[in-house]
């Protein structure tokens, strides 16, 4: 919502649609039913139900690659999907089960550094026939047997055709597909058999062009495409050959048919709303999914919205399949066979479509489905399908589609029926008009346009005479005189035309005195404007959109008439006079100009007036149906504010009474009930955050209250369930409603869920088990994946059962697909990051770079400081793995940045001083007051006063972090205190009246809290030096190497005061390195300075081996450094992933011996040089150098770049 | 009968005044007014440790209060002025100016002070009309706070639930009425407790 202006904000999605607010559409049959959750969170005096969903089907989503499916095919039965992705560059082949039972890895078929297109199974799934393009970039026909793992594709065609689009007869005994002789223009469809491969494939006549084969059932007849006749349209011959005929008599593109599985009919991809001008591309873009009877010639009817580039529809049982990019990426999807809206009678099919135009936000693809449906309904005649198209148009309109919208009101037009056919030519005249309008180069241009525009519509009035569509005709007329911008002659004329309508009756009178008010307005007439204004609010209170245009008309010249740059305290005295002054006459007005003030107020920040306002404008409640609007605008406004105020349960409230007194239908009532959806769950997410758990669960109870099927409130109940230690009371009451509901998804999400709090594999299978049969039941919320992906990643980094991350990652992409990033981009980061990890620990670094980024970009905050770490350490590494330059830089020094703010040395002080107050505050200081403990709390006051004491003592005293001696001192101290501290807890009990054992265990966890503190420094120290180390690699993989050596210098100075003695030779070669190399950069005695002190560097490299060896060569496994937002965060594990890549000791020697004769060659010392290079030699002339020490093991880099700039890893 | 003992503790933090109300078993009692009065209790307790002086750690840094919501500090706020005006409201009832009504709310009476008790009698003389009324209504709108603030901690409770949640504070300040005071029955009529 618009910050500055609230009330406006709120007019501007009511009127979004220019229609009367408030609009009232049939009820429809009711589908959302409410149940009882957790049976606590329930009362009986349920205000209201849940919405009730409109009775559309939405398409479901199937596959979630994040490489574009450009190619599908299902087995009959459904069990198996063969497609392609784009990955690598290439496009892969894959197979996967569509079987929900089935925990089946998806497999990739045929892999090849080449293309693989056009899947098509045989009828019993046994093979598959693709395109594959290793020997013929043009295209040959491969097929694949499928129940030999070992078999390899057997190509069918030759390189002198250019083939493609396979499909199998229904016997399975003959592959049909397109070919393209050498020097041919047009294509073929040809038959193979594969009883007998080598004989040439049959031509099949189609007389022209062909392509895109598809058979029917019964294996007799033949669709395909053709351009023949200038557009790609899907034509029909007998497989025997005879007569061709076109399917449809659609003049729209169409392509991909395929036969319904009764053979009765074939569906399509098609273009019915841009046919003019219609390319390939916007086949693409605009395309959606048709289906046609093969009996007789008609016009398809469509199946779904033209969101998303429909294409390759195929059923299979009684499921639609087909490609889409609904979600960014073209992945499969699926519908039932009826599509997204079925047959019903042309009425309902009416209201629904009205139903569907008035939701907010509207979805306008399906609202032109909708009508479009209607108007088929109704057999594209008669009023009923006149009203469809003529809402149908005005719809295309508002998506800007003017052709498409011109097509519709021809249409509806078309039928004569009046006034919708009226209406209708009225709007196709003004298309052309403004086009003519926008086209015209100059004045006269314009002028022409506007004279043949009234022209046009001066005819309709004429020949509609005393009707409303001549009364509409004028008033257009009027409307295109006050927009022409040709004088005030043009003007003058518009307010002529506006008085002849005398017989406009209800919304178009107040039309006609609105254009009035404001053609004078534009003539500078200000006296006549407002009364005018007054006059539509007085007299036409019931046409909603006009009055509250007026109003918002009267107020904006109100304020214009103060100047620019007026005060906002003389605009808001200015609305408070037209508040006071139209009290009794026109309380739209009055009401108007209160928000209008709070608006004003609001903008200038002064938000304690501007609820003053709002709340002013509540108070003038009346039963007056026409303030309506207003009322709602003045509650929602100030529901924002109370909202951004952190009076959740205020501004809730007033969303609720927003809903409560609208139908489900309403306009408003779904605005307030998508702002009290987001905002409660926003606001419960935020209160669980600050600890304010009761709260929280307070509002996510009552959002269960209204809809027990919403799952952001079921995971907030179990988040506060788990800050309150009630899981397992929480999973029993849950248990309880899934034994009544078995079947329930959102139950066994929810019963799952509270499992993962539990601790141990045994609890994470069984919500593995409970999630993936949700997940069965609905497959549609992100959150369901995205849990199952977290249980599988679990339990391979914790648990070790090998294959899950891959199962994880599948699951978070689908999340991913299903989360709205616009809607949720705090869950959209999480699965960012969720998906960088398995990637980061699958070793892909590079997907694990892109997403890292991904979530880097989203600049959503992070949980904690510890995640926040790790994230950066992480992108640095799978950054610097990409062979980024910057990237691996920026990133290690974030986190560096980070660490450094993070090594708090007596940390351990603040969090045991916690412990102090807890035990003062809530227990001694009540206990004090009971004579029957006093005495024994003064006691332990006395103790915990003087252990407090002992504790401000140790921790005032100077200690820098590890290996500061004097922080060993300071840890002994608290060690020995927080001991004491535990004697003293151990005593308290007595002083408990309620709630000993939470108690008890909360100050168990705050002790552990003390020990963890204690934990923290020498593990950050010990993090900063590996970062240090990691920072100084990407220096120098970046050549800065000065700086690179600083870090390495650094690196070496933490571990050797740390004792970390197995990097010292690794950190020791890597400065020695760097200075040799930054030698190289310089000259003179810097240069002389810098071999020196690489000499001497690598001279100590083989002392450092020989003392302390070198750490472990593994780099980090998949076992490893397991980081999920939602667990716990352990740097140990997470930093030791990528560490400890390295040489061994042999190759450690060699190479710093190697260096040191470098050094001695630049430092003109050959003899010296000739010696270390025979040294080296020796080993080798024996072959006793072991295969583990050559340089190319343990690395992931080639061989070549070992010696040389990767020397450092 | 469900009958609850109410026992007081006047603390003296940083230099306020605050009655905390403990309310503690004595029978049984309805699990709304359990839960009504956990949630009281909690926020009582809350509104204890923001007046905390004990905000120092062992490092001698102030340690800043934790976040709150803007709904909870108001309802923070709300016990601070019910603390604030406790003595005075002590008085007004001695007095007979206010009494409890059946809604948990104070009901003002005219301002006699001809009967005024001895140690009363400057305290009578000194307030007037207006300040006593503006008194009341503070008073007043904190404890709406309060009971607004005991519905929303309440996973089971909604707006709807106010008649009730009034009659809980009532209740509680029936049985916490001094001999004297008057109280308005749930019939709707003043009484004096004796």
């Amino acid at each position: 919502m618009n910050t500055n202006r609230l009330t406006r904000a709120f007019f501007a999605a009511a009127l979004c649609l220019g229609l009367p607010l408030g609009a009232q559409v049939a009820h429809a049959e009711q589908t959302a039913t409410p149940a009882q959750l957790v049976a606590e969170s329930l009362r009986p005096e349920i205000k209201r139900v849940a919405p009730r969903k409109l009775d559309v089907n939405i398409p479901l989503q199937v596959s979630y690659e994040t490489g574009a499916v450009q190619h599908l095919d299902i087995t009959p039965d459904g069990k198996w999907l063969a497609y392609t992705r784009i990955a690598g560059g290439y496009s892969e082949l894959w197979l996967r089960s569509l079987d929900g039972t089935l925990s089946v890895l998806p497999r990739r078929i045929a892999p090849a550094l080449a293309d693989r297109l056009s899947p098509a199974l045989s009828p019993d799934g046994k093979s598959l026939a693709f395109v594959g393009a290793e020997d013929d970039v043009k295209g040959d026909i491969y097929i694949q047997d499928l129940t030999r793992p070992d078999a390899t594709p057997q190509r069918l065609t030759g390189r002198d055709t250019e083939d493609g689009a396979p499909c199998f007869s229904p016997d399975g005994g003959t592959l049909y597909f397109q070919q393209r002789r050498q020097g041919e223009g047009a294509r073929h469809i040809v038959a193979l058999s594969l009883s007998t491969l080598k004989a040439t494939p049959r031509v099949i006549e189609t007389g022209g062009d062909a392509s895109a084969p598809a058979i029917s059932p019964d294996g007799k007849t033949l669709a395909f495409v053709s351009a023949r006749s200038g557009i790609s349209a899907v034509y029909l011959v007998p497989t025997s050959g005879g007569a061709v005929r076109k399917l449809t008599t659609s003049q729209a593109q169409e392509a991909t048919p395929r036969f319904t599985p009764d053979g009765r009919g074939v569906y399509f991809a098609t273009v019915p709303y841009a046919a003019q001008g219609a390319t390939a591309e916007s086949l693409l873009a605009f395309s959606v999914l048709a289906v046609a009877d093969v009996g007789g010639t008609q016009a398809p009817r469509i199946l779904n919205t033209a969101k998303g580039a429909s294409l390759e529809p195929m059923q299979s049982g009684s499921t639609l399949y087909f490609l889409a990019s609904r979600s960014g990426q073209s992945n499969v999807w699926s519908l039932p066979p009826a599509g997204e809206i079925a047959s019903r009678p042309a009425a309902e099919q009416l209201a629904l479509a009205d139903a569907v135009a008035a939701q907010l936000p509207v979805d306008r693809a399906l609202a032109v489905l909708a009508y479009g449906k209607a108007a088929e309904a109704a057999g594209n005649t008669g009023p009923l399908a006149a009203k469809a198209l003529l809402a149908q148009g005005r719809q295309f309109e508002l998506m800007d589609l003017p052709e498409a919208a011109a097509q519709a009101f021809t249409s509806a037009g078309a039928l004569n029926v009046q006034p919708e056919s009226g209406f209708a030519h009225i709007r196709a005249a003004l298309l052309g008009i403004n086009k003519k309008y926008a086209l015209a180069l100059n004045d006269a241009g314009r002028r022409a346009a506007l004279n043949g525009g009234r022209a046009q519509l001066e005819l309709i009035a004429k020949q509609n005479a005393d009707s409303p569509v001549a009364v509409q005709a004028r008033l257009e007329e009027a409307r295109l005189l006050l927009n022409s911008g040709l004088g005030s002659s043009s003007l003058l004329e518009g307010i002529h035309i506006l008085d002849s309508l005398s017989k406009a009756g209800g919304e178009q009178a107040a039309e006609a005195l609105y254009l009035k008010a404001e053609i004078y307005g534009r003539i500078g007439q200000g006296q006549a404007v407002l009364p005018l204004y007054a006059r539509v609010i007085r007299n036409y209170p019931e046409q909603s959109q006009w009055a509250d245009l007026a109003v918002q008309r009267v107020l904006d010249q109100s304020i214009a008439a103060l100047g620019t740059g007026a005060k906002f305290e003389d605009q808001a005295q200015a609305l408070s006079t037209i508040s006071e002054q139209y009290r009794n006459d026109l309380p739209k007005l009055s009401l108007g100009a209160l928000n209008r003030m709070g608006d004003v107020y609001y903008a200038a920040d002064e938000w304690a007036k501007a609820k003053d306002a709002y709340r002013q404008a509540l108070a003038q409640r009346s039963n007056d149906p026409n303030i309506s609007t207003q009322l709602a605008a003045a509650r929602l406004s100030l529901a924002e504010i109370l909202y951004r105020e952190e009076r959740f349960h205020q501004a809730l409230d007033l969303y609720e009474t927003e809903m409560a007194s609208r139908p489900y239908e309403d306009r408003l009532y779904r605005l307030a009930k998508a702002a009290h959806l987001r905002k409660s769950t926003a606001a419960g997410d935020y209160l669980l955050r600050i600890g304010e758990v009761p709260s929280a669960r307070s509002i996510f109870a009552g959002l269960l209250r209204e809809d027990t099927n919403y799952v952001p409130a079921h995971r907030g109940l179990i988040r506060a369930s788990a800050a309150l230690h009630t899981i397992p009371a929480t999973l029993a009451d849950y248990r309880h409603q899934l034994t009544a509901k078995p079947g329930d998804a959102t139950l066994l999400y929810a019963t799952g869920l509270c499992l993962t709090y539990l601790d141990g594999k045994a609890p994470l299978l069984e919500a593995h088990e409970l999630i993936s049969r949700a997940i069965m039941k609905n497959g549609q919320v992100e959150y369901f994946h995205q849990t199952l992906g977290y249980i599988d990643e679990v339990l391979e980094t914790v648990h070790g059962e090998r294959g899950k991350l891959e199962a994880a990652l599948e699951s978070y992409q689908r999340a991913r697909f299903l989360n709205s990033r616009e809607q949720n981009p705090e869950n959209a980061a999480n699965l960012d990051l969720n998906i960088g990890n398995i990637h980061f620990l699958l070793g892909q670094y590079s997907n694990a770079f892109e997403e890292y980024l991904a979530r880097q970009a989203s600049k959503v905050p992070f949980d904690n400081e510890e995640t926040e770490i790790l994230f950066y350490q992480r992108l640095g590494t799978s950054a610097f793995q990409a062979r980024e330059r910057d990237k691996p830089i920026e990133a290690f020094s974030k986190s560096l940045e980070l660490v450094e703010k993070r090594i708090q040395p007596k940390y351990a002080s603040e969090v045991f001083g916690r412990i102090n107050k807890y035990v003062f505050d809530r227990i001694i200081t009540p206990a004090l007051g009971r004579a029957d403990v006093a005495q024994k709390a003064k006691d332990l006051a006395t103790r915990q006063s003087e252990l407090n004491n002992q504790l401000f003592e140790i921790s005032i005293k100077p200690a820098g972090p590890p290996p500061d001696k004097a922080w060993d001192a300071y840890a002994a101290g608290v060690r020995t205190l927080l001991a004491s501290q535990e004697r003293i807890i151990v005593d308290l009990p007595p002083l408990l009246k309620d709630d000993q054992e939470t108690t008890m265990q909360t100050l168990g966890v705050m002790a552990g809290k003390v020990r963890e503190a204690l934990g923290f420094p020498p593990r950050f120290v010990q993090l900063r030096a590996e970062l240090y180390d990691r920072l100084g690699l990407a220096y120098q993989e970046a050549g800065r190497w000065h700086e690179a050596r600083e870090a390495f210098e650094k690196a070496l100075e933490i571990n050797t005061a740390l004792g970390l003695n197995a990097n010292l030779a690794a950190n020791q070669r890597s400065v020695s390195y760097n200075a040799f190399m930054e030698a190289g950069l310089t000259t003179g005695t810097d240069r002389d300075r810098l071999l020196a002190l690489s000499e001497a560097g690598f001279t100590r490299v083989p002392e450092l081996v020989k003392k302390y060896g070198v750490a472990d060569k593994q780099g980090g496994g998949r076992k490893k450094g397991l980081i999920n937002i939602d667990l716990n965060v352990s740097l140990d594990k997470a930093t030791s992933s990528q560490a400890a890549y390295g040489f061994s000791a042999e190759q450690e020697t060699r190479l710093a011996n190697t260096f040191l004769s470098r050094i001695a060659t630049e430092r003109g010392k050959p003899a010296q040089a000739l010696g270390l290079v025979d040294k080296q030699l020796a080993p080798f002339g024996k072959g006793a150098v072991e295969p583990q020490d050559a340089f190319w093991r343990g690395s992931a880099s080639a061989p070549g770049r070992i010696a040389g700039e990767r020397v450092g890893a | 009968m469900k009958r609850l003992a109410i026992a007081f503790l006047a603390l003296t933090v940083s230099g306020c005044t605050l009655a905390e109300v403990k309310v503690n078993v004595a029978s049984e009692r309805t699990s709304l007014e359990n839960q009504i009065l956990g949630s009281y209790n909690s926020l009582s307790e809350e509104t204890l440790l923001v007046a905390s002086v004990r905000g120092v750690d062992p490092l001698g840094h102030i340690q800043p209060p934790p976040k709150k919501s803007g709904e909870q500090q108001d309802a923070i706020t709300a016990m601070q002025v019910l603390a604030f005006h406790a003595d005075d409201i002590d008085a007004f009832k001695r007095l007979g100016w206010v009494g409890e009504d059946n809604q948990g709310l104070l009901r003002g009476f005219e301002m006699t002070r001809d009967k005024a008790p001895d140690d009363l009698k400057d305290f009578a003389s000194r307030y007037g009309q207006k300040e006593f009324n503006a008194v009341v209504a503070e008073v007043n709108k904190a404890r709406e706070t309060v009971m607004r603030r005991a519905i929303e901690l309440n996973a089971n409770l909604t707006p709807a639930d106010a008649p009730k949640v009034r009659g809980v504070f009532a209740k509680l300040a029936e049985d916490t009425a001094k001999p004297g005071d008057k109280i308005q029955l749930a019939d709707g009529n003043w009484t004096v407790k004796r």
